[in-house]
């Protein structure tokens, strides 16, 4: 089998450790004999992302993510959309999670408009409501999610959305309404850094089956693999914030 | 001087001497903190009193240990100067610095000041007032949570280095590309440092540098390529304060290294070097610096998320660890997120072997470990982000392990 991940501006969007996601993905298919390619999608690439199984973004400075957004209005984002709406597997993290809802609205200046594969909207409030910073806990599916967080914008979700999971320390979404991230299809968006895979090795195994299923058909299954140091690292967060 | 200054510096002499005397080590900047806030000009008083000004030096890696060069240096060439102490680079370490510089009745003992200042306090500091000489020596990005988006600091650096007037000069290093870009429409006068200008006399190693720039010769006994940087940014301000090149060669060949950085202590025959690494480009530095050993027989990796280093632990996945496994008999893995490091180690090798790798989360044991396994004459290696530095050098330096 083999699992190609599509790697969204990679040298734009590179804040907050999150390459250790593709990391995380690449080693856990090498680990298991999967054969793995990471293609680079940078702004002057013309490669085509269906040739992808995956694709990945991570979160970007202010003017890093307004170059991104600009670039994608000119067939990009369409590509996305496309291969999203197809149920290609995406991972979005804090700021190409909101790249990817319909707009986010800073405190002044024009709104930055998204690529709307997820219904959502993200308003920074100013200076007044303060960064939503922090260690992170998710409850998603019944297990857990950690991470570290760090957004001044906050995420609402519309009605075509469900949210990641709910939230059981820190601020997710919005600090309101206890939700965190956002699913649509087989795409996934997010606030949690850490990285976030590497200490939460049931959610990138998730990924990778759901893009081989999609490749290989329904009868994927993956081989286990010894994660007792990814559980320490996992349960030392639980029991940082008195959950263990 | 004003009517009101006096009994404020008395003031914040009292409370410094009540820290002193209390041994509260974090009182080093509550003078400072009071008197600016009773005073909010203070610092300017006080720096105007300085004869020939003050240097001021900022940017993510290496401020430490580039204030206690250019201090060597002029100290070397005869002149007095006032520094702040490692940690206290914000301006309430600064004015408490020049607080404890003054006499009793107001009269500074020494004739001027280098100080180092955090990126992002370092506007702040130019709104009050115009240093001598600023230094910028590189931006990384560095704990986000706190610093906010390197974008974002260098802006602010640049609008508070457009307001120096021309007779001030700035040095930056036209190696990093976000303090390169600082240079454009100031008017003070802009004097550049480029490694790429000197020629290095060694090969890369952890225990000396040789290089030599505009035709004399220097060596210093630091390591890493970041150490000729610090030293070719020391030298620049030096010598437009007209200092010798004898007196920059004999400083730097005697150059004691800042606490953490490269310090080493002896212990029963074994040595300890303290590599201070609290960033990705810092702790890559180190990286790089250490591959130049054919081998390295302990390591000791201690990663903190208290509030000195970042709260966020994200960067260690910004960091090339891979090549400290090979090198490593013994890495031994400790701090308050030892997990996350134990699992960026693991993750940086196709294939996983983590036979050399040991978890001990209490640092106290870590140490006891490290020093066990390390033979006489042998080094233990330290990589400590800031806040387990000092813990490190507390529990050696107290000698609690002995």
């Amino acid at each position: 089998m083999k699992l190609t991940i599509g790697h969204l501006c990679p040298d734009l969007m590179n804040l907050y450790g999150d390459r250790g996601n593709i990391i995380c993905l690449v080693r856990r298919c090498q680990w298991r004999g999967i054969d793995v390619d990471v293609q680079e999608v940078s702004l002057s690439s013309n490669l085509e992302l269906r040739t992808s199984n995956l694709l990945f973004m991570g979160g970007g400075q202010d003017r890093q993510q307004k170059i991104v957004a600009e670039d994608f209005k000119k067939g990009r984002g369409e590509e996305i959309r496309e291969f999203i709406e197809k149920g290609g597997v995406g991972l979005f993290i804090c700021g190409a999670y909101q790249l990817m809802g319909k707009f986010y609205r800073p405190a002044e200046g024009p709104d930055l408009e998204g690529l709307g594969v997820f219904d959502i909207e993200t308003y920074h409030f100013g200076k007044e409501k303060p960064r939503c910073i922090g260690n992170v806990v998710v409850d998603w599916q019944g297990k857990t999610l950690v991470g570290f967080e760090n957004h001044g914008g906050r995420t609402y979700l519309g009605e075509r959305v469900k949210p990641l999971g709910t939230v059981v320390r820190g601020h997710g979404n919005n600090s309101e309404d206890g939700t965190e991230g956002a699913v649509y299809k087989n795409a996934f968006g997010t606030y949690l850094h850490g990285a976030l895979l590497p200490k939460n090795p049931h959610f990138a195994d998730y990924l990778i089956e759901l893009a081989l299923k999609n490749k290989y058909g329904p009868g994927v299954k993956l081989d286990t693999l010894d994660d007792t140091l990814e559980w320490q690292a996992h349960n030392a967060v639980l029991r940082k914030l008195g959950l263990k | 001087m004003d009517k009101y200054l006096l009994p404020i510096i008395w003031l914040a002499k009292l409370i410094s001497f009540i820290c002193k005397a209390l041994r509260l080590g974090t009182g080093s900047t509550w003078a400072g903190h009071v008197a600016l806030t009773l005073y909010p000009t203070i610092l300017r008083c006080l720096e105007d009193d300085l004869v020939h000004g003050s240097i001021l030096i900022t940017g993510t890696n290496g401020k430490t240990t580039t204030v206690k060069m250019l201090v060597s240096i002029l100290e070397k060439d005869g002149r007095s100067v006032v520094f702040n102490p490692t940690g206290a680079n914000l301006l309430n370490g600064i004015t408490s610095a020049l607080i404890a510089n003054v006499a009793f009745w107001g009269r500074p003992h020494s004739e001027m000041g280098v100080f180092e200042i955090d990126e992002a306090s370092f506007p702040l500091a130019l709104k009050m007032y115009d240093p001598e000489a600023v230094v910028v020596l590189n931006l990384f990005r560095d704990q986000l949570d706190r610093y906010g988006e390197i974008d974002l600091t260098a802006e602010k650096i640049h609008q508070a280095l457009k307001g120096l007037s021309k007779g001030s000069v700035v040095v930056l290093n036209a190696n990093n590309d976000y303090v390169n870009r600082l240079g454009k429409n100031l008017s003070a006068k802009v004097l550049y440092f480029d490694v790429c200008s000197c020629e290095p006399l060694a090969r890369p190693s952890v225990y000396l540098s040789r290089f030599k720039i505009d035709g004399f010769d220097f060596e210093t006994p630091l390591g890493g390529s970041y150490t000729i940087e610090n030293a070719l940014a020391a030298i620049t301000v030096a010598r437009s304060l007209g200092v010798g090149y004898e007196a920059m060669q004999e400083a730097l060949r005697n150059f004691r290294p800042a606490f953490g950085r490269q310090e080493e202590f002896e212990i029963g025959g074994k040595r300890v070097k303290i590599l201070l690494s609290k960033n990705p480009e810092g702790f890559n530095q180190n990286v790089k610096m250490l591959q130049s050993l054919e081998t390295i027989e302990t390591l000791l990796l201690v990663l903190n998320d208290n509030i000195p280093d970042g709260r966020d632990v994200s960067w260690i996945w910004d960091t090339s660890p891979a090549s400290l496994l090979k090198l490593s008999r013994l890495i031994i893995v400790s701090g308050l997120r030892a997990e996350d490091m134990i699992l960026r180690l693991k993750y940086s090798q196709r294939e996983y072997q983590i036979s050399n790798i040991q978890y001990q989360k209490n640092l106290k044991k870590a140490l006891r470990l490290g020093l066990d396994e390390t033979s006489k004459g042998s080094t233990l290696y330290i990589m400590p982000t800031y806040s387990a530095m000092l813990e490190v050098r507390k529990i050696l330096t107290g000698r609690k392990i002995l």
